[in-house]
């Protein structure tokens, strides 16, 4: 008899303690179903982002200059030049990674160009390198005014200040230093 | 009548009694644990069913194939992130072309400008537009720095003060620090 209440006993105990182990567990698998529910609903939602997106990200990669595209940007500068009347030439050319981030993606090109012509010739190149479509950043401009005849001195010192008039030969010359970001080749 | 039996007799009897008493109290412990544990097995069997339930239910969930993409779209949004990020550090917040335009609006009549400069700062604050040129006399050289000054774009004039030595024909440099 004692035995047999010993063997209930235990089997009381055993089916006790499975309730409640299975009670922590479900509970435990219950915040986990919920937080694979809100992850599950986070990424059916970055899902259609993405889809609804894939236009505009696959334009991020357009303000990036290719691996192999320096050659042709370099020419598009040139082009520039031309069509806004400037002499444009190209002083230097390097590119520089940064050392702190290993396996980066980009790199920075960095590019002196020099150009003369008139003030608004080279007003009109500068905005329109300002306003290419990659991330130009202009790290310094230096403008100087080359062949002015009369070094810019005022006549006496008359009251009235007759407005300077420019000769044909009087041109600007200016540096540039651009970077722009580009991606390892 | 109890006391009249022998001592031996007794002891017998109180033995026989607390035996009877040891079976019925054992009798009754195995009934009343009979019945808790027929009583406490429904919830057992609820309580697998339930674990059962909800284990098939996160391995569902788990198994589904916006899971399987996880790492995928996680790795696609991360660099479109990275992309974004370093577009967005170093923007200018005003080009070059404008802001030596804004410097020309501000000339004054007796000032002639001969070389301009902008040197992007480490800081945004930090930035420098650097003016050369020719003032008539000392007043419109000290005309075109207050213009300047009154461009809430320029943080800071900086004229030196030899730049007013001579009184015609004073040839100046200026510099203007601000966050462009």
């Amino acid at each position: 008899m004692i035995i047999f209440s010993l063997v209930i006993l235990v089997a009381y105990g055993f089916v006790f303690w499975r309730i409640y182990t299975d009670g922590l567990t479900t509970s435990d698998l219950l915040n986990q179903a919920s937080l694979d529910f809100e992850k599950d609903e986070a990424l059916r939602n970055a899902k259609i982002a993405l889809a609804e997106n894939r236009d505009s990200i696959s334009k991020i990669d357009s303000y990036f200059i290719a691996g192999d595209g320096v050659a042709p940007f370099i020419g598009n500068i040139e082009a520039l030049g031309k069509q806004y009347g400037v002499g444009v030439s190209i002083g230097s050319v390097a590119v520089e990674s940064d050392p702190k981030m290993k396996n980066d993606f980009k790199e920075t090109l960095h590019l002196k160009v020099e150009t003369t012509g008139s003030w608004s010739n080279i007003v009109r190149f500068l905005s329109a390198v300002e306003n290419l479509p990659y991330h130009v950043v202009l790290d310094q401009v230096v403008f100087g005014l080359t062949d002015a005849a009369d070094k810019l001195s005022f006549g006496g010192v008359s009251a009235v200040d007759s407005k300077r008039v420019r000769t044909s030969s009087e041109k600007w010359k200016v540096s540039l230093d651009i970077s722009l970001l580009k991606f390892k080749q | 009548m109890f006391n009249l039996l022998p001592e031996v007799e007794k002891k017998k009897i109180l033995q026989e009694y607390n035996v009877r008493r040891g079976i019925v109290f054992f009798v009754f412990l195995c009934v009343s644990l009979g019945i808790a544990l027929v009583g406490i097995f429904p919830s057992y069997v609820l309580s697998s069913i339930k674990l059962k339930e909800v284990k098939d239910n996160v391995s569902l969930v788990q198994q589904s194939s916006l899971f399987q993409e996880a790492g995928q779209l996680n790795k696609d949004l991360s660099q479109a992130n990275i992309k974004l990020t370093a577009l967005q550090a170093d923007a200018p917040s005003v080009l070059i072309g404008d802001l030596f335009s804004r410097v020309i609006e501000h000339k004054v009549v007796g000032v002639r400008l001969n070389g301009l400069m902008y040197k992007k700062g480490a800081t945004k604050d930090s930035s420098i537009v650097s003016l050369s040129g020719v003032a008539k006399n000392r007043e419109s050289l000290s005309n075109f720095a207050s213009e300047l000054k009154k461009e809430p774009l320029f943080k800071n004039i900086s004229l030196p003060v030899s730049s007013f030595a001579k009184d015609s024909n004073a040839e100046f440099t200026l510099q203007i620090t601000g966050s462009f």
